[in-house]
């Protein structure tokens, strides 16, 4: 290649650079083609910029758009758009409920996905060993921990491991708020999850831990396999419990002082329905058998369930799910129980299915919701009742 | 290969949905934005990325990858975007090049040497991501701007109070440092 004297924002480099970025003039352009056509080695070096250019598109990814769910590609039918025109499949415009728009991934140095910096939700600080999955409020997260563990996070969580030694001689993982996990079977190496002092250990299993900060709980859900909670009660005695499927665990973990958020009046510690199950094992720990598991670990499908829950619990799940702030304004609701099956809504669309059953009326604001009794449909409600 | 990726692609050719979920919002955004280099318009590559997938779902029982995942998404997009080339090609009329820039197009979409391999695709990656961090902050900044947020050269220019040239300047010498990165990589 000629050596000319430039000025440098005229080399060859600057010039393929524009080019590749969609910047260059027409002049520059057929100035870069002429020179590029002159011999094998500029061709090869124009080949190399983009190389360079392409894979740069590796590096930084955020997926920002919404609701990019493989489902909703998968179960779209092709759209005609116009005649004689081939059918193209586009995706519809996406509903508000956002899953996963934190898009996660993985891990360690050499891991095949590609990494994110720090502008994503996984934070891998300079040193490499400590990793951080998290999904804010609004919406949820997945992922894979190195040793083929999925985890499901639910809004506002957030786990943490150490990735020097992770998979050594345990798996283990600090959780903040609600998490699913489906843990790959692996009996040498147990898979330890630690969240307001108390450990759950499994060693092939799927279940589900609450601990949200503002709670004063965990609660652990058993799903399949076996799992083994560590823990103190009351009185400081350690204890070890151990699940069977389809039990839930709701153990007191006291809300710290770093944790304290503004507690709501509408939240209460929640107790566990059906009394005649209830069997103790230490004053502290609830246990509940049999449970119906798609209530406690619904979230993380794209379908959610809820049952006889009361409006303290239901407006906690919205919150979360939403990113709003929802004020309850009639201590009448505390009365009621919502129950339903949703899957894709809106908030406001679950808001009007919820008051179908249930005399509530609400106002919308921005990033605030209002609930109230609503007093016509509250007597037409009663009328209902009584006439049964 | 490692064991991790082992499971996954093994999860993928049993169907299982949540592996497919995984994967799909692993590379999406990272496919789109190297197929809409190739095809020039976001749309056009969204769909071909969608279309990828799709097929890979359809077909998952019959899949096997001798690579790495991220090299057969690759390929298979690449393949993607070259089809759609060579089919609008034919559809529209012979267009005048004004520009004059059809050599260099047909150079931007010939076959990259690193499609075939993923130790270099995760060599390269790894190059141009310690150089980025490793630009001068304006430099650095500049690069960004261009690359993931798609401003134009004025755009950027406006946006951090600099003139036009500096932006050129920074720009090829951002290229260039990368360039030298990827060439010092020792195979």
């Amino acid at each position: 290649m000629k050596k000319i004297e430039l000025p440098e924002e005229n080399t060859i480099d600057s010039l393929i650079t524009s080019y590749l970025s969609g910047n260059a003039s027409p002049d520059e352009v057929s100035r870069l083609n002429s020179w590029a056509s002159e011999s094998d080695e500029n061709k090869k070096y124009f080949r190399a910029f983009c190389d360079i250019w392409h894979l740069s598109a590796g590096i930084n990814q955020v997926t920002s758009e919404d609701d990019y769910s493989f489902d909703k590609i998968v179960n779209k039918k092709p759209e005609s758009i116009a005649e004689g025109e081939e059918r193209v499949r586009r995706i519809k415009s996406l509903s508000i409920f956002k899953y996963a728009a934190s898009i996660l991934i993985l891990i360690t140095a050499g891991y095949f996905v590609g990494r994110l910096t720090s502008a994503s939700n996984v934070a891998t600080p300079d040193d490499n060993s400590l990793a951080v999955i998290y999904a804010p409020m609004g919406s949820k997260a997945v992922s894979i921990l190195p040793d083929g563990t999925q985890v499901w996070l639910n809004a506002g969580s957030r786990i943490e491991y150490n990735t020097q030694n992770y998979n050594q001689s345990i798996r283990k993982v600090a959780l903040v708020g609600e998490a699913y996990f489906k843990v790959k079977t692996n009996p040498e190496k147990p898979f330890v999850v630690n969240a307001k002092g108390i450990n759950v250990k499994a060693t092939g299993t799927e279940f589900n831990v609450k601990a949200y900060p503002e709670e004063s709980q965990v609660v652990t859900t058993l799903v399949e396999g076996k799992v083994k909670i560590e823990g103190q009660d009351q009185s400081k005695r350690r204890f070890t419990l151990e699940m069977k499927p389809k039990q839930i665990v709701t153990l007191a973990a006291p809300v710290t002082s770093q944790e304290i958020i503004e507690k709501r009046e509408s939240i209460q510690a929640r107790e566990i329905v059906k009394p005649s199950e209830k069997k103790l094992v230490s004053e502290n720990p609830v246990i509940v058998s049999d449970v119906n598991l798609d209530k406690y670990t619904s979230w993380k499908e794209r379908e959610w369930v809820l049952e006889g829950e009361d409006i303290g619990n239901l407006v906690v799940m919205l919150e979360r799910k939403f990113n709003v702030k929802i004020s309850v304004e009639s201590a009448e609701l505390n009365k009621y129980k919502f129950t339903g099956t949703f899957r894709n809504e809106t908030l406001e669309q679950v808001l009007s299915v919820l008051k179908i059953a249930t005399p509530m009326k609400y106002t919308i604001g921005k990033g605030t919701v209002a609930l109230r009794i609503d007093p016509d449909s509250k007597a037409k409600y009663q009328k209902l009742i009584s006439t049964e | 290969m490692n064991n991790v990726e082992k499971e996954i692609i093994s999860g993928l050719s049993q169907g299982n949905r949540d592996i497919f979920n995984i994967v799909f919002k692993s590379f999406y955004s990272i496919l789109c934005a190297y197929a809409r280099e190739l095809v020039k318009s976001y749309q056009t590559a969204e769909e071909i990325v969608q279309d990828v997938f799709v097929k890979l779902w359809e077909n998952h029982s019959r899949l096997h990858i001798e690579t790495s995942l991220k090299a057969y998404l690759y390929r298979s997009v690449y393949n993607g975007c070259l089809n759609f080339i060579r089919d609008t090609k034919k559809a529209s009329y012979q267009h005048v090049d004004i520009h004059n820039s059809g050599y260099l197009d047909e150079l931007v979409t010939e076959e990259p040497e690193w499609l075939s391999s993923p130790e270099r695709i995760d060599r390269m990656e790894d190059a141009i991501k310690r150089t980025i961090h490793e630009l001068p902050e304006q430099c650095r900044q500049i690069f960004i701007l261009c690359r993931h947020d798609h401003l134009l050269y004025p755009q950027i220019a406006e946006k951090l109070g600099i003139s036009l040239s500096t932006v050129k300047t920074q720009m090829g010498r951002a290229m260039s440092r990368l360039k030298e990165a990827v060439d010092a990589i020792k195979e």
